[in-house]
Order: structure tokens, then sequence, then C-alpha cells
């Protein structure tokens, strides 16, 4: 589904050049579950942002869905952004002057679902999450599992193939955010391919791989299903 | 869709409540401005279409002396001659006051138009009563409005009444018409019959003039017409050779010809009005491009939101489209509101009465809409563009905002809004300081304690009554001196050719005042060479003033004659003194010692502590000597402080327009205000976190602004300069623009921005720094 290959990120000022990703490959299979972990500065949101075509590489080849994806032009992108990706963020970033069910039904009229359809598949999300009670109210009146709960629904519910979330637990205290990584199983397991980023080692551990980034440096690539294939075989 | 950008519009001005509220306020007033604006030139543009027929009716101007009136006869050769006429009729306006007797009680009117029977074919007039089917069966017949037959008669039923005008002429009323509206040019009370030769006001040598209205058949072209008639000189002669049609409708605001005789309407007044219309509305659209520009740090994550969920850039410009339209619309619904508690204000600044539901008629309401959708449009340009391009990015990275795009279109949209504040707070001091110059300067007399009694306009020669008047009211203890004159200063009727010997070209038509001895005691004036009036000079001598002296270039007194009406010798010169409103120079003037036509006015130089029993002195003696006849008195200082009414309503609506101009202004600064200190929250943190004082903070803030009143200062001095130069070309007499009403107006536009944007200042500078930081 994605393919890296050399991808270069830096930043020029006037007497250096400021790397922030280098020779980054990467491919990443439909249905997979990555953790993108590493120390602050090491590059983990820049690549989020490269592959969810919010930044460009410097260098390098991007390929999406085996299409080159690297220096579209901004319709093209905002098409990938409709119907492939969904976004879910540390600081959940929903609208705060519209209610839940706006939020969530904000992504489906920009994608031109009609308004019946919409009405049924927001109701969906809403059910799914049980929100059903809380549709009418403002991400302000939320708490902040409920909002990243409505930031998850926002995010799938024009159906994406790919789930992009960076930090989704980082402002949530642990028992809220083993409830998301659970919900973020759970739709891996339906299908959906997700690429999270993360600090906390246990919530790493509900990908079925782990990506180590060091100062722009892929420094491992862990595979943790083969690993449980392979401890199983032993 | 529709509803959905509607939902997230509603939704995003519910949530910045402050941000909306300034917004829609400066809107709506901007908004009732333009409409109060609107409805006068609709009013004034409306003028006499309300004629059925109005399309093709014409008046006809004689090209040759450039005059809307002709001699009467010119009608009839007309509608001899050409079929294309359909109709024609004659009618002259007498704009002066005349006295009007009806039964024991007399009255006065402002207007007596002198009118055929065919005006009523020609023009749209609804009767009310009528006693024969011709409106006016006999040359004695007259028609009366609905509202003059009120005041005359009361409740009783005025036809087949009779009311004498000014003392000598009888008319029978015959019928009574609901009256003419605001927006028509004609405005009498009374029509008179103009086949009665005693209404044939306007006689020039042996022709008697009047204004010729024409309806031409549909085929009829009025331009080519005109020159079809041209084309046969010997037709109007000896009446006039050259005609032109001007249609109808252009009377009131397009008529060049110098005598109009209908009222006329000021179309540079309508430029003006129309272009502080637009600079108000735009000094509205530039606060809210500045305003929404302001808000750039909460809307852009907004923004970015939008676009990472799916949102095309032309998404995100519907939305801020959407947005503005709210606004709008809101602030139309407002401003309509707004204008139906002001327009009472209005109607006294414009002396006339609007009416608000003229804006929803057909045409009208159309051409508003639109209006409204493209001013929504415009104001949602600069943000559309603005935050539309936000990168979807800046969500992620919290980097701090720097100036942002478009900082120097908006530093330059506030110079602008400066500039017109700084020059309307200029015209509205020079135009008040001008009023006062004109109203207070020294007219040349003591006008203060002086009054007239003005006789009816028709007074015969041999009447006896204003001797009798005069010799009864010199006779009271309040009056300290009357005058007998024909013309007084303010309103000079007579004027004659000077025929003086030394020189031909002093043959000059000069106005001319016929006085009695008394004259110069009671207007209080200084001769300045020679002598004044004495008894025995009585139809033999006369004055002139300076300005006649130093025109003439005399040297002395010495066997100068004034060679008219049997000759006087001049004998003295009298000080220049103003003998019409400020508006005019003062010129050459003569003063003749022979009141030898009929008295008009008498001049009274009272006391003022007794001004009361005085009056009713006049009122008593009146009363007795002129029964019927209403009494007219005027006090000379309130006379002619009444000339500068136009330039006092002009005062009046520049200022209003100003004061608003510069509220809008202000709404608009703290905007940038709050953006500027939204924008600097962080270091305004940092410096008082290092032991900066809330004073230095301010100062920090408030530098900005100071540099910006400064260029907008800089701008608008030549602009008012220039302006103000223009429109004091008006008067003879001009105030001064003096240096420091420049720097007064520049200086009250920095209080003013101070002030406003200190207020956003103080409550940045006290926050606690803590506050600020804690964000990052």
């Amino acid at each position: 589904m994605i393919t890296l290959n050399n991808i270069y990120k830096y930043y020029d000022s006037k007497f250096q050049r400021t790397f922030v990703l280098k020779d980054i490959d990467l491919t990443v299979k439909e249905g997979d579950f990555v953790t993108v972990m590493g120390p602050s500065g090491a590059g983990k949101s820049t690549l989020l942002n490269i592959i969810g075509m919010l930044d460009e590489p410097s260098e390098g080849e991007y390929l999406f869905l085996d299409q080159p994806a690297s220096s579209l032009k901004e319709n093209k992108k905002v098409e990938y952004h409709r119907n492939y990706m969904g976004f879910i963020f540390q600081a959940f970033h929903l609208i705060d002057e519209m209610t839940v069910y706006e939020n969530i039904e904000t992504a489906l009229v920009y994608k031109g679902v009609k308004s019946k359809e919409r009405k049924g598949m927001v109701a969906d999300m809403l059910d799914r999450f049980n929100m059903v009670a809380k549709k009418d109210l403002f991400p302000a009146q939320l708490s902040g599992g409920q909002q990243q709960l409505v930031g998850i629904a926002r995010a799938i519910v024009g159906k994406p193939r790919l789930l992009l979330a960076d930090e989704p637990t980082g402002n949530l205290h642990s028992d809220q955010g083993r409830e998301i990584m659970k919900i973020l199983q759970q739709l891996n397991e339906e299908g959906i391919t997700i690429i999270q980023v993360t600090h906390n080692e246990e919530f790493a551990k509900a990908g079925k791989r782990i990506i180590r980034l060091a100062d722009g440096l892929k420094e491992s690539d862990d595979n943790l299903a083969e690993e449980v294939e392979s401890l199983k075989e032993e | 869709m529709i509803s959905f950008y509607l939902k997230s519009a509603i939704g995003s001005l519910r949530n910045n409540p402050r941000f909306s509220l300034i917004n829609i306020t400066g809107f709506a007033f901007a908004i009732s401005v333009c409409l109060a604006i609107a409805l006068f030139l609709i009013h004034e543009h409306s003028h006499d279409r309300y004629h059925e027929n109005s399309g093709r009716i014409f008046r006809l101007t004689d090209a040759t002396a450039n005059s809307g009136i002709i001699d009467f006869r010119v009608k009839d050769i007309l509608l001899e001659n050409y079929p294309q006429i359909t109709k024609a009729c004659l009618a002259l306006p007498m704009n002066f006051p005349f006295s009007i007797t009806a039964g024991a009680n007399g009255f006065r009117i402002d207007n007596i138009t002198s009118i055929d029977n065919d005006f009523f074919d020609l023009f749209s007039i609804e009767f009310l009563a009528q006693s024969s089917e011709l409106p006016m069966p006999d040359i004695n017949s007259g028609i009366i409005t609905r509202s003059a037959a009120a005041r005359f008669f009361g409740e009783e039923d005025p036809v087949g009444r009779e009311i004498i005008i000014e003392n000598i002429f009888r008319v029978t009323i015959t019928g009574v018409i609901e009256g003419f509206p605001s927006n028509s040019s004609f405005s009498p009370e009374l029509l008179v019959n103009a086949e009665n030769d005693n209404f044939k006001f306007y006689q020039q040598n042996s022709f008697s003039l009047f204004q010729i209205y024409l309806q031409l058949d549909d085929k009829t072209d009025p331009f080519e017409f005109a020159g079809h008639v041209n084309a046969n000189p010997g037709l109007l002669a000896p009446y006039g050779k050259h005609i032109e049609f001007l249609a109808l409708k252009d009377i009131y605001l397009r008529d060049t010809a110098e005598q109009t005789f209908t009222k006329q309407g000021n179309s540079g007044l309508l430029k003006l009005l129309s272009t502080i219309a637009l600079i108000i509305l735009s000094l509205a659209i530039i606060n809210y491009v500045n305003l929404t520009a302001s808000q750039q740090v909460k809307r852009s994550k907004e923004t970015g939101i939008r676009k990472v969920i799916g949102a095309k850039r032309t998404n995100i410009i519907y939305h801020y489209f959407i947005e503005s339209l709210v606004v709008t619309v809101i602030a139309f619904f407002l401003g309509i509101l707004l204008l139906k508690l002001m327009l009472p204000l209005y109607n006294f600044i414009y002396d006339i009465p609007l009416e608000l539901s003229v804006l929803f008629r057909f045409p009208n309401f159309i051409f508003l809409v639109v209006a409204i959708f493209f001013v929504g449009i415009l104001s949602g340009t600069g943000p559309a563009i603005i935050l539309s391009g936000i990168s979807p990015l800046k969500v992620f990275n919290k980097t701090a905002f720097t100036a942002g795009k478009g900082q120097i279109v908006r530093n330059c949209l506030t110079v602008f809004q400066f500039t017109v504040s700084i020059v309307l707070i200029f015209c509205i001091m020079i135009v008040m300081k001008q009023i006062r110059h004109v109203k207070y300067s020294n007219p040349g007399f003591r006008s203060e304690q002086l009054l007239k009694i003005d006789f009816p306009v028709l007074t015969s020669r041999d009447d006896p009554a204003p001797h009798f008047l005069n010799a009864e009211l010199t006779k009271s203890p309040y009056v300290i001196s009357t005058s007998a004159t024909h013309g007084v200063p303010g309103a000079i009727t007579h004027f004659m050719w000077t025929n003086m010997e030394e020189n031909p070209d002093w043959n000059i038509p000069v106005p001319t005042l016929l006085v009695d001895t008394n004259f110069l005691k009671t207007f209080d004036m200084k001769i300045i060479k020679g002598r004044g009036l004495e008894p025995g000079d009585y139809g033999k001598v006369c004055l002139m003033n300076e300005s006649a002296w130093k025109f003439f270039g005399f040297e002395d007194l010495e066997n100068k004659r004034f060679d008219n009406y049997g000759g006087f010798d001049i004998v003295g010169v009298v000080n220049d003194f103003h003998y019409n409103s400020l508006h005019s120079a003062i010129e050459p003037l003569f003063i003749l010692f022979t009141p030898d036509n009929s008295i008009r006015s008498l001049n009274i130089r009272f006391d003022s502590r007794n001004t009361g029993p005085l009056l009713g002195f006049i009122d008593e003696k009146w009363r007795e000597i002129m029964p019927g006849v209403p009494l007219q008195v005027e006090f000379y200082d309130e006379w002619f402080a009444s000339m500068y009414r136009e330039e006092e309503r002009f005062a009046r609506s520049i200022g209003l327009f100003a004061l608003l101009a510069v509220v809008i202004s202000c709404i608009g600064i703290l905007g940038l205000a709050v953006f500027s200190s939204e924008r600097r929250t962080k270091e305004i943190g940092i410096r008082k976190v290092n032991g900066a004082m809330v004073a230095e903070i301010m100062l920090l803030l408030n530098r900005d602004f100071l540099k910006w009143v400064g260029i907008a200062f800089i701008i608008s001095i030549p602009v008012a300069w220039y302006s103000m130069q223009r429109w004091l070309e008006n008067f003879a007499y001009r105030t001064e623009l003096s240096w420091w009403i420049f720097a007064l107006s520049g200086l009250m536009a920095l209080a003013i921005a101070l002030l406003t944007v200190s207020w956003q200042s103080w409550q940045a500078a006290r926050r606690n720094p803590v506050e600020a930081l804690r964000y990052e």
C-alpha cells in the first residue's frame, strides 16, 4: 500500500542543512498496524505527515497504492484525504463550534455524501462508540477520552483504508488510552491499515510492527506478529 | 450543502460573540446610513415621475435666452402647427409669500401657481371636490389644496368660498385637490387661472411669460422634434427663436435654464452623499476584512482541521463567503431597524419625510438584494483569500504566528480609515467655522434689536396704510426709531440703470434701496464721506455705498449725479453692508431718498427689554390698519442667520456621517489591536517575566498605531485642504483654513485611536504572564 524509497527531509538555512529524516525506506502492506517510536525530534511526526501527504519529502520516492504520491497537486491530495485516509491527533482537533454530530458529519459533507446517507453513517458511528446521547454536545463539554472517540469516529466515518494517528493517547490518562488502543486494534482487524506514532511502550505493542527512529534514521523494524509466530513455532 | 455551510457559519459567529457583535454592529450602522442616503437619493430622483404620462411630458426651454419661461402665445402656435403635440398647458409658479384673506382671517402661503385648465389634462392630479366639469370655469376661479383649505376654512366646505390675494384679487374656490407630494417640483397651495390678466405674473416688455408643458405622442423624439420646430425660425416670432425640450423627470435635477421657477434639487449634494455612502460602506467592509483576519490564530486551526478531513481550498472559500453573507444579511436587518429608529433624525437632516417602505418596492428591492449580496461577497473575499491558503501542517507544528499574510494590505486599509476620519473631522470643523463666520460676522449695520414688518407685495403706491402704521408706531415708547423703505438689506428687489454722465461704461444696473430720512439712524450705518439725508432733500439726493465709490473711482462728490428717476445728487458715501447673504460679495449700491414707490417694509429699531409689549402693540395697530391681512414680523438677526439653512443642513449631515465614520474606523482598529496583542501574547509574557512594566508594554503595543495615524494625517492634509477650498468657493466671505484646525483634527483622530487601542493594550499588558506562557 505504501512504499517509501530513500526519503529525505531537510531544511536549509544559510550555512547548514538540518536533516529531519535521512534515507528512510519503508513498505507498509494493506492491513498492517505500524507503530512509529523514537525520542522527541527523531522525525516521527514528519514521517507521518509525509505519509499523510501534509508534507513533502525533500528527496526520495513515495508510492501510495502503487501511484507516485509526492509533489501532487493540492486537489489530488484532497481526493486521497477524502477517500483513503483518516487522521487522529494528540490534541483531538475537533471543531469547537460544532456539535459531536456535526463534527463527524463534516468529513462526509466534504466528501459529497448525500444527506440521507450521511445521517445513517453518522448514526452508525454514534452507535458504535455509544455516543448517541452526546451527539448534540460541543467538544468542550466532553472528557478527553470522549473527545478522542469523536476524533476516531470522524476519521473512520468515511471508510478510509489508512488511519494515521499522531500520539492519539498523548493527552489521555492510561485507562482512556487503553480503551482507544483497543478500538484501534478492532479497526485494524476490520481491515483498516493503521500507522501510529507514540511514546508509550505498552501502547506500541498494540500494533503488529514497531519502527524506531533516532535522529531521522530508521534504527529498527520489528515485526511483532512474526515474532509471535516464531515463538509459537518454537 | 448550503445548510451545512450556513450551520457552520452561524456556529462560528456564535462561538466568537465579541467578534461577531463588533462586526455586525459596524456593518449595521454603515448599512443604515447607506440606506438613509439611498432613500434620499431615490426621493430626489423620483421627482415628477408619479405623473401617469411623465415619460412623454416635456417643458419648453427658450434656448436663445436660456430661460425656462416663454410667452404664453407660443403654446397655441405650437398646438396649431404640430399634431405631434397631443396636449399642452401653461404654468407659472410664484415662490413668494402671499397674504390671503379668507373671511375675517389672514393667512400666508408660500406659493401661488398660475395655470390654465389644460394643466389638469397633462398632469395626474386627484380632485377631492369640484364645482363644475371644468376645474376653473371662469377667470376668477381658483383651486386649493386640502391642507390649505383646512387652514383657511377649517371644517367648512371650501367650494364656492371667496378668498382675497394680497388684499386685492378676489378668487372663488371651484375645486379642492389632494396636494402635491414631496417629490413634486411643483408645490403650490393655491392654483389660479392664467387667463386672468392679473395672474399673468411675469410681464416683460409686452410679453407674458409662462412655463409651457407639452405632451408629445409616442412616435416623436423630442430632440428631433425640437430641431424640426427650430428649422422654421419665423414661426415663433416675435416670442422666441430656438426652443428645446426638457423631459419632465429631468426638471428637478438637470435643468440648466436660468429662470426655472420650479423647485430645484442640489445634484452636487446628491453626488457628495453618494460618495459618502460608498466611503462609509467601504469602511465597514475594511473592518470586516481586518477583524476577520485578526482572528487568524483561531481560525487557522479550524481551517487546518477542515483541510485534513477533506476540505478543498474552494470549500474553505465557500465557508468564508457564506459567513460574510450571513453577517451582512443580519447586519442588513439590524440596519433597517436602526434606520427606522433614526428616521426622525434623517428627516430632520434632509428636511423631507423619508419613507422606509420605498426600499421594498419592486425595482428597489431587487437592487437592494443584489447590493447586499455584492457587499457580502466583497467583504468575504479578503478573509477567504488570506485564510484559505493556510497549510494544514500549521495545525501540527505549533509554530508561533508571525506577522501573517496580508499584514501590509491591512495596514494600508487602516491608514485609509484614519485618513477618511481625519478628512471628515477637518471638514466638519471648517464647515462649522465658516457658518459661524458668516452668521456672526458684522453685516455692516446693527442687526440686533432691529425688526421689519412687510406689507403685501402688491400694496399700491397710493395706499395710505403704511404711512398710518409708521406714524402710529413712532408713538410707541418701545420704539427707538422707524424707517419706511422699499427693499431692505437682505431682500433688495429694485434694480436701476445708473446713467452716469461721466462714462457710458458706467451705465450699469445696480441694486437700489428707496428710503426715508431715518434710514441711517434706524440701521445704525455710518457715513464715511459727505453727509447724510436731511428732510429737505426729499426726492433730490442719494447715497452710494463704499463699493460703488471704489467702483466709479471718484475723488470727490462734487457734481456727481445719479441720472435716472428724475436725477439724484450723490451727497454721501455709506459704509459697505451686506445686502445679500455672505454667499455673494458686496457690489455697488445706491440708496435713493424717495420712498416714491410703494412702501414695502417698515424697519423698527427697538429696545430689547420690551420686545413682548412691542410685538403686542404692533399686532394691535396692524389689526386696526390692515384688517384681514396677516402680519409678518422678522427680526434681522434671526433672518440673516436663517439664510444659511442649507449650509447648516449640510453641516448636520456631514457631522453625523463624520461621527459614524470615526466610530466604524474605531471598531476596525480595535480589531487590529486585538490581533496584535493576541499575536504578541508570548512576547508580552516574556517581557513581563523579565520585569517590563504595564506602561512599557502599552507603549510597545500603541506605537504602531501612532505611526499609522501619522501617515494618515500626512495623506489627509492635501485631500482635506482641496475639498474645503472648493466648498468655500461658494462664499464670497470665507473663513481661513487655519493650520491649527489641521493639527486639531489630527490630534482628535490620534486621541480617539489611542483611547480605543489602549483599552485592549491595557488588558493585554495586565494579563498574568504565566497564563500567556502556559500554552507553550
